[in-house]
């Protein structure tokens, strides 16, 4: 079994909000000094494929990357924990790109490599679109699985864990299908063997070339929402003052 | 006593020595089992070190009872070794008269009175074995044998010599307790040949005590008396921040780290021979007092049993056995091929370790705990890809963010953020790096530690820069928690940043970092000492008052407690300094805790603690408790974690306490009481 994992390179989401800069007019936040890292759910994606690949013989686990060359840093991240092959789609980083256009191209690269099973993580961890992994199941024409995980190999097929409000549903099927990974305790991804992450630098990443199809939603305008906090402390001497003030305070702004 | 006395006893003493030294070469083998490490380096000073502490007893002394018993033991039987060759050579040739010594009264009284000291350093040590019976004490066999032994030794030892007086009064000498002994046994109206008989039966004893004891050396925890003088001399003389050994990565066959017990140097291997099992170390392990699965004692001691097993499974032909170890390279299914993680260690023990490194300050035969985990650690961080939950996400976001703290709220820039030092980060004639760290830049309570201190740096006058967003973690958390390999990416793109902005002079505020800077940077960059001049900011802020570009303007009427940092004070040999600073500010009145200086206790924090869930009571809650027990109305300290991790434990330890404890940062007391100098 061809197992594609889809993996996208993000700014880190824990940046905290302060650090978010995005020049005027721009529609691509500023990554200068900004670590960019492998999406989060895309992570457990990641192990959800390399845990199912240890139960299944002779199945191959492959990297797909969209992005620019730099995004290639995600693909050694998953050759380190063991992917077998890594593939980047060239594509100028550009948040315009809807998750539409995203779909066709990651949907092109599954074909073209001859998957079987496609994971996705279940939402990008910076713009959290939620809609590459279910649109690239319609693009290819595949059953697509929800909130995914874990997978296992069943006797007749595949069987898929699924998480639902309070507890989990289990769904069976056969490939191809695509599968949309979110978190759980059971799929954090592994941390790479130094010797497997000082191999996958010496690994070759290899490119497919999809032409992207224009995407029917455009992103018009990006801009940082300003907030604004006044903060008022009430004077007093004690509890009773204090509350006495705030009463009359709020009587004033006409709150109460 | 004739021919054939001399005969069996020469048959005898040859039977002990063969089998003494074949379990000596036996243990000689073990050693070279271990990796190629060099200790020959400084003779002299590794001379030196034998005078100190082998001869000189000085780490024994540090604790006074069981010092004390120990030297009276140690100095009795140097002596007492002088005077079996006179007791061997008149029991075995009437009329034997040691060549120079022999002919001076002063000889045999001096025998007679360490005699009498060895006995009380053995009645000493008894009552506190088996009386006192102290934790860190065993009362195993082995101690009562030797015990036994050494009592044996002495009182056979006065029973012959009072029985060779008795018998002939006019040869006895000037020995006062064999005198004594010699009245009595002369009152009980025996006749010459009795005395004579019962003295050999009691030289006979004398003879085969000692015998008894040379052979069972090597086999007992009294292998110390061998081992420790090699260990001394072949100790360690860098100071403690230098003593992880950098590894090769471009050697990719080799193992990283430690699996096995051959993985170790020969100087590791012979650590675990020489230990004494005197539980020093245990009784200044935050580990193993906070109830974590970890007894600094017992990870020696369950690796020494794991390395005398392996040397039994390849006796007689050791070396044979590691040739052919070597040969085959593969798993043989054999104890020295097995690996010690889960075994001899457990995981969970090398992950109690906050590396504090008091176990090894203490130990009086010089053995090195810490270097130890961390090689073990090293194993399972970088072969294994092994941590305990909370340091995989601290280790995780390391690689990803070049600092250890996921979920930070805070960035590299938040403690200045719209102050005043905006323009620090821009690049241009600097004095100094303000080097921040990690902690002190991300940590709620720490950032003020750094804007104390740049408050202090304004005030003196001294242009410094920040690196702002481009800092990154000095590798000190990577290091300790065993990926060397990932410390080893940071040290090299710190340096690269070093020489990018054109550094000279990096302060830091945490001691982890300036030990990484001090000791360890320059393992990886030779020049890095010579191009860079490292200051911790407790030493910088000695220097600034020094020179006083700052002045101590007012008082701090405080009751004060100073906690040395395990990375500044026994890494560094920093204690003085921060004291000084303290005792000259007006009002302060400076209290040592209980456990202090080279005997400090870990805030809980060190070796990627502050990453850990603690097993059993927490340290930072002992120390608050220690900080409470000392009564201090302020805790200063100097180091971000220790900020960290004392707040905590101050925050939750003072509920229930009159006195209210408040933990201030050395820069920051002083940020209070300096002044501008116009
Ligand atoms: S370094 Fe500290 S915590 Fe670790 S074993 Fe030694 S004393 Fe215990
Ligand atoms: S390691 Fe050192 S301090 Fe600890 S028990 Fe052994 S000899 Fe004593």
């Amino acid at each position: 079994m061809q197992i594609m994992v889809c993996l996208k390179q993000i700014l880190d989401p824990e940046l905290p909000p302060r650090d978010f800069r995005l020049e005027k007019g721009e529609m691509t936040p500023a990554a200068e000094g900004v670590p960019l890292v492998m999406s989060s759910f895309d992570q457990n994606a990641l192990e959800v494929g390399l845990q199912l690949r240890e139960k299944m013989a002779g199945a191959t686990v492959t990297a797909v990357t969209v992005g620019p060359e730099g995004a290639e840093d995600v693909l050694r991240k998953a050759l380190a924990v063991k992917a077998d092959r890594a593939v980047r789609v060239p594509l100028e980083q550009d948040s315009k790109l809807s998750g539409g256009i995203v779909a066709g191209l990651l949907a092109g690269a599954a074909r073209e490599l001859g998957a079987d099973l496609v994971l996705c993580g279940r939402q990008a961890g910076d713009w959290d679109g939620g809609q590459v992994g279910l649109i690239l199941a319609e693009e290819l024409g595949w059953p697509g699985a929800n909130l995914v995980t874990g997978i296992e190999p069943g006797s007749g097929g595949l069987v898929l864990k699924c998480e639902l409000d309070e507890g989990y549903e289990v769904l069976e099927g056969n490939a191809p299908l695509v599968a949309v990974v979110t978190n759980h305790e059971t799929n954090v991804l592994r941390i790479a063997k130094v010797k497997d992450t000082m191999a996958a630098m010496r690994k070759k990443v290899e490119q497919i070339n999809v032409a992207p199809q224009g995407g029917r939603l455009e992103l018009a305008s990006l801009e940082i929402p300003v907030k604004e906090v006044n903060c008022e402390i009430i004077p007093g001497e004690d509890g009773v003052e204090k509350a006495d003030n705030l009463f009359k305070r709020l009587l004033e702004l006409k709150v109460l | 006593m004739g021919l054939p006395g001399i005969i069996v006893f020469i048959i005898i003493l040859a039977g002990a020595i063969g089998l003494f030294a074949m379990a000596i070469r036996q243990r000689y083998l073990i050693l070279r089992l271990g990796q190629p490490e060099n200790r020959f380096d400084q003779i002299g000073e590794r001379v030196k070190s034998l005078f100190v502490y082998v001869l000189g007893q000085k780490k024994v002394l540090d604790e006074a009872y069981p010092g004390l018993l120990h030297v009276l033991i140690f100095w009795g039987f140097l002596v007492l070794a002088l005077g079996e060759l006179q007791f061997f050579g008149e029991g075995l040739y009437p009329g034997f008269v040691l060549p120079l010594l022999g002919h001076y009264p002063a000889f045999y009284l001096i025998q007679d009175l360490f005699a009498v000291l060895v006995l009380a350093g053995v009645l000493m040590a008894a009552w506190r074995r088996y009386v006192v019976k102290p934790d860190r004490l065993e009362r195993n066999l082995d101690a009562a044998i030797i015990l036994s032994l050494i009592t044996g030794v002495v009182l056979t030892l006065f029973i012959a010599n009072g029985l060779r007086a008795a018998a002939h009064p006019a040869a006895s000498a000037a020995a006062p307790v064999t005198a004594v002994v010699s009245y009595f046994l002369g009152k009980q109206g025996w006749s010459l040949a009795t005395l004579n008989l019962l003295y050999y039966i009691f030289w006979w004893a004398h003879v085969l005590i000692i015998l008894a004891f040379l052979v069972f050396i090597p086999y007992s925890k009294h292998m110390h008396l061998i081992a420790c003088p090699f260990n001394t001399f072949f100790r360690s003389l860098n100071p403690m921040g230098k003593m992880l050994q950098p590894l090769d990565f471009e050697d990719e066959q080799a193992t990283l780290g430690v699996r096995k017990i051959t993985d170790f140097s020969w100087k590791h291997l012979l650590d675990l021979l020489t230990c004494t099992q005197c539980g020093r170390c245990q009784d200044n392990c935050p580990a193993y007092l906070s109830n974590a699965p970890l007894s600094s004692k017992r990870f020696i001691n369950n690796m020494k049993e794991h390395l005398l097993e392996c040397g039994k499974e390849s006796s007689p032909g050791i070396a044979h056995a590691y040739a052919e170890q070597n040969e085959s390279g593969g798993e043989t299914g054999r104890l020295v091929e097995s690996s010690l993680i889960g075994s001899a260690v457990a995981e969970e023990e090398l992950w109690s370790c906050k590396t504090c490194g008091a176990c090894q300050y203490i130990c009086p035969v010089m053995i090195e705990h810490v270097p130890k985990n961390i090689n073990l650690r090293r194993y399972l961080a970088m072969e294994e890809a092994s941590y305990p939950s909370g340091v995989d996400n601290a280790i995780r976001c390391l690689e990803d963010r070049g600092h250890p703290y996921k979920g930070t709220m805070a960035s590299r820039s938040s403690w200045f953020r719209g102050s005043w030092a905006e323009d620090l980060v821009k690049e241009n004639n600097k004095e100094i790096l303000f080097w921040v760290g990690c902690t002190a830049a991300l940590d709620d309570r720490s950032m003020k530690i750094a804007q104390a201190f740049a408050a202090l740096l304004k005030r003196s006058g001294v242009r410094f820069g920040i690196l702002g967003e481009k800092e990154n973690c000095c590798g000190d958390p990577a290091r300790r928690l065993g990926n060397e390999f990932l410390y080893d990416g940071l040290v090299r793109d710190n340096i690269n940043l070093f020489k990018k902005h054109k550094v000279k002079t990096i302060v830091t505020t945490c001691p982890h970092c300036y030990n990484a800077f001090k000791n360890e940077y320059p393992q990886t960059d030779s020049a890095f000492s010579k191009n860079y001049e490292i200051y911790h900011h407790t030493e910088y802020l000695a220097k600034l008052l020094e020179e006083k570009k700052l002045v101590i303007a007012s008082a701090f009427t405080e009751t004060v407690t100073y906690h040395d940092p395990c990375y500044l004070g026994r890494y560094n040999d920093i204690f003085d300094i921060p004291r000084k600073i303290l005792q000259n500010i007006s009002g302060l009145k400076l209290i040592e805790m209980q456990r202090n200086r080279g005997r400090s206790f870990c805030c809980g924090g060190g070796g990627g603690g502050a990453w850990m869930e603690e097993e059993g009571t927490r340290v930072n809650h002992m120390r608050a408790e220690q900080v409470f027990a000392a009564g201090a109305e302020v805790l200063c300290t100097a180091c971000p974690f220790c900020m960290t991790m004392m707040n905590d434990g101050i925050k939750v330890k003072q509920a229930g306490q009159d006195k209210a404890v408040r933990i201030y940062d050395l820069a920051e007391i002083l940020e209070t009481v300096t002044q501008k100098i116009s």
